[in-house]
């Protein structure tokens, strides 16, 4: 299994007097995502999925991670973005939120991101392709614009 | 004059206001607000966020409100305070009774109309939110009644009515009643009793410990503090007597009557002790580590509100427990670490060492608690040292410069406390424990020594009881030069507490262990012959993988004990409040059950034993005269019996009065009287069950609210469990509880539906019904719309679990060919119970039973409402386990929904039709590859046949029916359909009602499902048919049943004189149709055509109003539910033009309430029909065209 070295938890540095923090990035649809690593449990090749029945659409259902039964959900949907393109190569990325683990499908695994803390800035209104109560604000890297994610948001209730 | 509330009024108060903080009732709106937030935006109906912004400031507006009521109301309390003059009434319990405090001005609370009126504003809300379908299952989890209950008395105290309180105030209010630390144990104990009673959580028990606690500082009289007149509680000063006379026969002796009071309040069990004894030994080990901390980062007021704490928790238990001397020093020295707090008092090394000194002391007192029966008795052996502890940190929080001075040393060697005499002369075999119990009881009521008594009744020798006297003077002062390590008794906590969800965690991982080695033993099984000394260690991994599983197990299990003692209580207060003489006895209390399941029981148990109390047993009188003992007997007991641990409940009162329960049945509408008549009488103690059933001839106020039965049998239930009564008149009642051992894993049946596997609980199972060929097509029946199977003569609600999962067919290929086999030979039903009924569940096919381990499900799922947990397969791949009353619920609306179109039934989010052309439609085929369908509402039955029953007589064929002919139609011969295989030895027949009985015959059924229709007329259509539509990706032909019957037999229709009239009228009368449905405008405008009108179509009230303006219209046939104009409008509307009013107006609709319907005739319609009745439409239009030609 590939599971990227970059995600190995490191105490949060300290660089010119303010606090680093550090997010595991991901890609969707062209878009760079980050999440605080303290959340990232651990990141899986896709699991086989038992389909939930009845439950909200961004449910994609429950995979079994080592015994325990983690619901996965389509992170596209519940940020509103394209469903359509597909995800050449799907990872699970398993967090821990709000007290509970759950998971979500993202494609290809980025490095991770060193950002000072104070340095991101909320969400422009040109940031269309995705909701904004989900996310904490953006970074602009080099390579592109970093949109972090509230991941308790994301798994707050339904 | 004194308008001071007593002290039993404030605690009520109290417990109301701590009720409040409990259960938050402001965090309820705001919970509420948080349940709408977390929906989807998308998903957010608008009129849910307007309820949600009309919450948001109605949570505003009472927050201010009560503030400000609050402020007022204080200040009025203060300025009455002032008023009351001295002296005060000479005893508390003779106080006046209390006032509400006198409002000067009219509150909101008052303005609003009081109590009634807020309780019926909240009922229409709940009404309001209940009705609504978005809102209804958010609130489905809830106790409805608590929750009105506690949001009319949030309102209501909000408002500015009764119940207001402030903890603040009550010093100043009890300044000069002389409560006595008895009165006010006494209180304080109903208080503390009745959150036990009703299983507080611990944290919040405490809470209101701490309350009660700082209340006694406030309101009781005699003040703790050493030093008061008439504390009660011996100081230095006031008794010189137990250590300075350890040689005096005294010393053995138990408490002096005097201090009485310091007896543990009644019903406390010495469980209780050994609880608070852990609870408070792990305080105190925090202790230690934090005053380390302390010092590295000394003056920190979070680390000093650290140490302090444990004081000030261990100092409110031990208050509510009498034991007065560990509360007494604890208050101490919370008063001189509060100064810390404060920052008057630096917390320095000699501070410190003290207030180590006086945590090893309270842990030595904790251990005589531990160790002793008696835990008042052995404790007041330390009083004195516990007051010479008190004034040395007294001294210390007066004169901090004192602390360096007394040094780290102690005063003085702690004083061990000496054996008592009577435990002396029991030791040494000279003295029986009755006799010493015997003494003691004399030298309680009429005082003395009890060395003397025991001389004097001859009890012991005067030699024997001098010689104890002795050995006992040597303890003592052989303890006292001990060393000061010996002197520190050492206490350790014999259990640790472990979160309830590692515990979870480990069960799972047990689980998941158990089902490794089975998978090893199987993968291993055939290498036991190479590789030498396998099978060994197999059996080794084997064994312990199930020993641990079991002793992980354990970890969740718990004696009844706990729960069962309580009840003696519950029964003594019940006995006195119902003047009735009542015992109860107690038996298996040591049987042990999950902890989960303890707390499942706990109320339901609650309600059967005061149920017992209450409806079983006999006023005292009855019972004599009946000639039973005065004392009546309720006995409960657990037993283990056949892996479920059984409850009985029994009672030998008056029984249940079958005749009475009957009658209240057939009053409630709950059964009908002939039903009634021959209902045995076992059926009949069940409906004791429904909801909403009392037979109590009165409501008591202890039970009999018509709550309660119907709820025991729900909790029961939900964790597995069953429910059985036995009721023999004037002999008494049982009931008999049977639960599982445990939840954590519970046997389940493993089904699939639509190929994917879910699990269902065993205790759901009833039976399961195996149905194959011939007996698969004929056993399921169709009425109204619902499926329904005939099992044994009983009519059992059939549903299918891939309908009520929305797992059926839409999966392509897989779906076309696999019900054909799985599903139309072979039928497997799952019979299952919950609660009183059963139903049947058709599945796809059925596995084994497997012991499954529960997962519960995360938040995230919770709202899906027909799942109780998860669980891993053998394969590693997760399912789901069935949450049957869930379940049932589901089916249920979509049960209703099939006649209606309407659906409530939750559609994949991926359909973006307009769900207003929702139907339930039948499949079928009379050629294997012409798909045609019907609308399900129109099918009366589905009926099986064999093609040799059916006779041809002079009206065509028919087959005997139910003592007459069913006419039958062969489609193949009217229209110009594909023939049916020639084959076919059995037929399906779908049975209409229109008019009488006709049979349509086809020959398979393929599927019901629910869709949306899109309708397309064709000239390529055949006769018989409406149209086409894509089902399943198919192109299906849609029946016009009314055209098939004209077309099988023209005479079918007898066609009254109107509508011969009309026919023969050459013109055709202009009928508008206004129905925004596309396929019921399809179907109804197909009607109209046949016979003979000129239809004209709008799809709503607007659109069809416009297009009236411009065209003449004979006839309107509206329907009601409808965007921008609905029915009931338009109809209005054109009752109001002046020349339109008198134009007939129809509604057809799927709505059929009474109520709907008077609001129609309301607006002026002409008439109100139920949708797709073709007959009846055209008989009312023809009658109605009839009745305005003659007008006009």
């Amino acid at each position: 299994m590939r599971t990227p070295q970059a995600i190995t938890a490191n105490e949060p540095a300290v660089r010119g007097g303010n606090r680093i923090l550090q997010f595991a990035t991901f890609r969707l649809n062209n878009e760079i995502f980050g999440i605080s690593i303290l959340q990232v449990q651990e990141i899986q090749l896709p699991q086989q999925v038992t389909p939930v029945p009845r439950a909200p659409g961004h449910i994609l259902g429950l995979i079994s991670l080592r015994g325990q039964i983690v619901t996965l959900i389509d992170l596209r949907r519940r940020l509103r973005m394209d469903t359509q393109q597909p995800i050449p190569h799907p990872y699970h990325v398993v967090v821990k939120t709000a007290g509970t683990v759950a998971c979500f499908e993202v494609g290809e695994i980025g490095d991770v991101i060193d950002v000072p803390e104070g340095e991101f800035r909320p969400a422009p209104d040109s940031v269309r392709a995705v909701d904004k109560r989900f996310l904490e604000g953006v970074y602009l890297m080099k390579k592109g614009v970093l949109s972090i994610l509230r991941v308790d948001e994301v798994f707050s209730g339904v | 004059m004194n308008a001071n509330p007593n002290v039993q009024e404030v605690t009520q108060r109290l417990w109301a206001a701590m009720q409040d903080v409990r259960e938050g009732n402001l965090g309820l709106v705001g919970s509420m607000i948080a349940m709408i937030d977390q929906l989807d935006a998308d998903t957010r109906p608008p009129n849910l966020c307007q309820f949600r912004d009309g919450l948001a400031g109605l949570l505003m507006t009472q927050n201010e409100n009560f503030q400000h009521e609050f402020d007022a109301l204080k200040t009025q309390l203060l300025a009455q305070q002032e008023a009351v003059t001295q002296p005060a009434p000479p005893e508390p319990h003779e106080a006046t009774p209390p006032e509400t405090a006198p409002q000067s001005e009219v509150s909101l609370y008052q303005r609003l109309g009081g109590e009634g009126a807020i309780q019926s504003v909240v009922n229409i809300f709940y009404q309001k939110v209940l009705n609504d379908a978005t809102l209804a299952p958010l609130f489905s989890g809830v106790d409805l009644g608590r929750l009105k209950r506690h949001q009319a008395l949030f309102l209501s105290q909000a408002t500015g009515g009764p119940k207001q309180y402030e903890g603040r105030d009550l010093g100043e209010a009890h300044k000069h009643l002389r409560i006595t630390p008895e009165h006010f144990n006494r209180v304080s104990h109903h208080l503390l009793a009745t959150l036990r009673q009703l299983d507080v959580a611990p944290e919040a028990t405490d809470q209101v410990i701490n309350l009660v606690e700082s209340l006694r500082q406030h309101i009781v009289t005699p003040a703790a503090a050493p030093g008061a007149p008439n504390a009660p509680i011996v100081t230095p000063a006031a008794a010189p007597s137990s250590l300075s006379a350890p040689s005096a026969p005294s010393a053995a002796a138990g408490a002096p009557p005097a201090e009485e009071s310091d007896r543990p309040p009644e019903g406390i069990d010495a469980e209780l002790y050994s609880e608070f004894v852990d609870d408070a030994v792990s305080h105190l080990e925090s202790i230690e580590m934090n005053f380390l901390n302390l010092e590295t980062d000394p003056g920190n007021t979070r680390i000093i509100d650290e140490i302090f704490r444990p004081f000030h928790t261990i100092k409110g238990v031990s208050g509510y427990l009498g034991l007065t001397e560990i509360s007494r020093i604890c208050h101490e020295t919370e008063n001189l670490l509060d100064q810390g707090r404060k920052g008057s008092l630096e917390i320095t090394g000699s501070v410190s060492d003290l207030v180590l000194e006086v945590v090893d002391f309270i842990k030595k007192l904790l251990a005589a608690v531990r160790e002793s029966d008696t835990p008042h008795k052995s404790l007041k052996r330390y009083r004195n040292d516990v007051e010479r502890h008190v004034q040395r940190v007294a001294q210390v929080r007066e004169n901090p410069a004192a602390a360096a001075k007394l040094g780290p040393a102690p005063a003085g060697p702690l004083s061990p406390p000496a054996p008592p005499l009577g435990e002396i002369l029991v030791q040494n075999r000279q003295l029986a424990p009755e006799d010493l119990e015997r003494a003691m009881a004399v030298q309680e009521s009429e005082g003395g020594h009890l060395g003397e008594i025991l001389v004097k009744e001859r009890l012991a020798k005067p030699l024997e009881v001098a010689q104890a006297l002795r050995q006992q003077q040597a303890t003592q002062s052989q303890a006292a030069s001990a060393t000061p390590e010996a002197a520190t008794t050492t206490v350790t906590s014999d259990s640790i507490r472990v979160r309830v969800n590692l515990l979870d965690r480990l069960m799972t991982l047990a689980g998941e262990l158990v089902l490794g080695r089975n998978q090893l033993l199987q993968k291993l099984s055939g290498l036991s012959d190479e590789i030498p000394g396998l099978n060994s260690l197999l059996h080794s991994v084997d064994l312990v993988t199930s020993d641990l599983q079991e002793a992980v197990m354990q970890t969740r299990m718990q004696p009844l004990s706990g729960l069962f003692s309580r009840f003696h209580r519950v029964i003594r207060d019940l006995a006195r409040a119902l003047g009735k003489k009542i015992e109860l006895t107690v038996e298996g209390e040591t049987v042990e059950l999950d902890k989960t399941l303890i707390e499942a029981l706990t109320d339901p148990l609650t309600h059967l034993i005061r149920n017992c109390a209450d409806h079983g047993i006999e006023k005292p009188a009855d019972r004599r005269a009946k000639g039973k003992p005065e004392t009546g007997v309720v006995s409960l007991v657990a037993f283990h019996e056949g892996g479920r641990v059984y409850v009985r409940v029994r009672d030998d009162g008056a029984g249940v009065n079958i005749e009475r329960v009957k009658e209240k049945a057939v009053e409630k509408g709950l059964i009908t009287r002939e039903k009634a008549t021959e209902m045995s009488d076992r059926e009949t103690l069940r409906l004791l069950f429904l909801p909403g059933f009392s037979t109590a001839e009165t409501v008591t106020g202890v039970s009999g609210r018509g709550v309660g039965m119907d709820v025991v049998l729900r909790n029961i239930q939900n964790v597995g469990g069953t429910v059985e009564i036995v009721s023999e008149p004037n002999k008494g009642t049982t009931f008999l509880l049977a639960l599982p051992l445990t939840l954590a894993i519970i046997p389940a049946l493993i089904v699939s539906a639509a190929r994917q596997r879910f699990a269902i609980p065993q205790s759901n199972l009833v039976e399961l019904v195996y149905l194959e060929g011939d007996d698969a097509e004929n056993a399921i029946l169709n009425v109204r719309g619902s499926e329904v199977y005939n099992l044994r003569g009983e009519m059992l609600p059939l549903v299918r679990l891939n309908r009520v999962l929305n797992v059926s067919a839409g999966n392509g290929a897989a779906a076309s060919q696999a019900p054909d086999k799985a599903s139309d030979r072979s039928l497997s039903i799952v019979v299952m119970a919950a609660g009183t009924s059963q139903f049947g569940m058709a599945v796809e096919r059925v596995f084994d039973t497997e012991e499954i381990v529960v997962q519960p499900l995360s938040n995230l799922l919770k709202d899906v409402g027909v799942f109780a947990g998860a669980t891993l397969m053998g394969d590693g791949q997760a399912a789901l386990i069935l949450d049957i009353a869930g379940l049932m619920k589901a089916a249920e609306l979509s049960l209703e929904s099939q006649g209606t179109g309407d659906s409530l039934v939750a559609r994949t989010s991926d359909e973006t039709a307009s769900h207003e052309d929702d139907q339930t439609i039948l499949l079928f085929n009379i050629n294997r590859n012409e798909p045609m369908a019907v609308p399900l509402t129109i099918v009366s039955r589905l009926e099986s046949l064999r093609m040799s029953d059916i006779r041809t007589s002079i009206h065509g064929k028919v087959i005997p029916y139910r003592d007459k002919m069913l006419p039958l139609i062969f489609l193949e011969e009217h229209s110009p359909i594909a023939p049916p295989p020639p084959d076919r030895e059995t037929v399906k027949v779908l049975v209409f009602e229109i008019e009488k009985p006709v049979g349509l015959v086809v020959t398979e059924i393929i599927d019901s499902l629910e869709i949306a229709v899109s309708m397309e007329e064709s000239s390529l259509t055949p006769a018989g048919f409406s149209g086409l539509a894509m089902v399943n990706g198919q192109p299906t032909a849609f029946l016009d049943i009314y055209q098939v019957i004209e077309l099988a037999y023209p005479k079918w229709f007898k066609k009254d004189k109107s509508r011969r009239e009309a026919e023969q009228s050459k013109e055709p009368a202009r009928v508008l149709l206004v129905e925004d449905s596309g396929f019921y405008r399809n179907m109804e405008k197909s009607y109209l055509v046949q016979d003979g009108f000129h239809v004209l179509e709008a799809e709503n009230g607007q659109l069809a109003w416009e297009l009236m303006q411009r065209e003449p219209v004979d006839l309107v046939v509206t329907d009601i539910e409808m965007p921008e104009l609905n029915g009931f409008e338009l109809t209005r509307r054109i009752r109001a033009d002046e020349n339109l009013r008198h134009l007939p107006i129809i509604a057809v609709t799927s709505l059929s309430k009474e109520e709907e319907r008077s609001h129609g005739m309301e607006a002026g319609l002409d008439a109100y029909l139920i949708k797709l009745q073709r007959e009846v439409l055209l008989k009312e239009i023809h009658k109605l065209l009839l009745q305005h030609r003659q007008m006009n």
